[in-house]
């Protein structure tokens, strides 16, 4: 279903669940998939992709359809990570001024529903050397092969800025590679 | 919305391509299950909005209110007393003062001297009156072809001029003229004074 025709059904009060149905069949992979591998975590990140569609439930009626659907709903799912994210860092206690997501390497250890190679989780963990801004905008681009445009639409960063960092995340996760074989 | 090969290869530099799947899995019918329990928790969360919900704008008030509370709990560092300060030993004083103050203060009274009466003299004014109206009811009604006005003073000529002080007394339209009966409580001294030349000048002066 298109989005403007998800949007018309989600206004009229009757046909409102229906087009939220349609909404979460449309989307909820997607975003799951971004949240995980934000999260690592399966559990953290079922709670989160929850939230985020109630969120978005409570919200729908007030888009006011200056971006596109998905961009919107990728924001909320990005904020919601990374007020995730920073509340789990305070509870480990990892300083402010380590911007890495290491915090999250016993995730990764201890994760469940993994199934990757071993160099795929060598470049989980290499990933999780970046800075969580760096590696969320690594994620959107290699992973969910969104356009730097669109990137920029949910960080509310400029597409030179975002450039330059998957750039620098790039050359990163290169000499992890190169150091750790 | 994708750009297959373009953008993601363009800064991949010398990673791997067999990189790019998914290392992640689910639980088995986790997404075809996902859709209920985001809408059931939709709705319990809208049952708990419900049951613990606050006035509009409680928070926000609530907010301020602390805020302003705690603010002048730091400008009167928990102090009642409004910062303001009295002498030393100040209270211990106060009620010895207050009492001697009042015992200096000059007694509350009317300007004019106050009369008090006693029983037998309310009954000699009565007497004095009774007769005064008979003699005047007298005249009116006329013994003779005497003029009211003399047969007026000839009766009141027949009345001992205390009588008529007293009748008059009793009758004065004045405000400060003031009869206590003695039952009241200290008013024994006022009872038998004699009051002087100038009392009863003062007296007069005030009452016409």
């Amino acid at each position: 279903m298109e989005d403007a025709q998800i949007l018309k059904l989600f206004a009229n009060e009757k046909t409102r669940e229906e087009a939220f149905a349609s909404l979460l069949k449309k989307y909820q992979q997607k975003i799951y998939w971004h949240i995980r591998r934000l999260v690592i975590d399966h559990d953290d990140a079922d709670d989160l992709v929850q939230d985020v569609f109630i969120k978005v439930w409570k919200n729908l009626a007030g888009f006011r359809e200056d971006a596109q659907l998905y961009t919107w709903i990728y924001r909320i799912a990005t904020n919601e990570c990374l007020t995730f994210l920073q509340r789990k860092k305070q509870r480990q206690n990892v300083s402010l001024d380590d911007e890495s997501s290491a915090y999250l390497a016993d995730t990764l250890e201890d994760a469940t529903y993994f199934s990757g190679s071993d160099a795929q989780l060598k470049l989980q963990q290499a990933l999780l050397t970046l800075p969580e801004k760096q590696r969320l905008v690594f994620n959107m681009k290699y992973f969910d092969d969104l356009k730097y445009d669109e990137i920029s639409d949910i960080v509310g960063t400029s597409v030179g800025a975002l450039k330059a960092s998957y750039h620098l995340a790039v050359k990163k996760i290169e000499r992890f590679f190169r150091s750790n074989d | 919305m994708t750009d297959i090969n373009t953008n993601r290869n363009e800064y991949l530099g010398n990673l791997p391509e067999g990189l790019r799947g998914n290392p992640y899995v689910v639980p088995d019918g986790y997404f075809e299950d996902l859709a209920r329990r985001t809408s059931l928790r939709s709705q319990l969360g809208q049952v708990m909005e419900e049951s613990t919900a606050v006035p509009e704008g409680y928070f926000e008030q609530l907010r301020a209110s602390i805020l302003a509370r705690a603010r002048l709990e730091t400008l009167t560092e928990g102090r009642t007393d409004a910062g303001l300060a009295v002498p030393a030993g100040y209270f211990d004083d106060l009620a010895e003062k207050t009492l001697a103050s009042v015992r200096e203060a000059q007694p509350v009274v009317a300007e004019t001297p106050v009369r008090r009466m006693d029983t037998r003299r309310w009954v000699r004014q009565i007497a004095a009156a009774v007769t005064l109206l008979a003699v005047g009811a007298a005249a009116y009604f006329g013994i003779g072809t005497q003029t009211s006005e003399t047969t007026v003073v000839t009766n009141l000529e027949a009345v001992p001029a205390q009588e008529i002080i007293s009748y008059l007394e009793l009758y004065a339209e004045s405000d400060y003229l003031l009869y206590q009966s003695t039952a009241d409580v200290g008013m024994e001294e006022w009872l038998d004074e004699d009051f002087s030349e100038a009392d009863i000048e003062a007296y007069f002066n005030n009452t016409f």
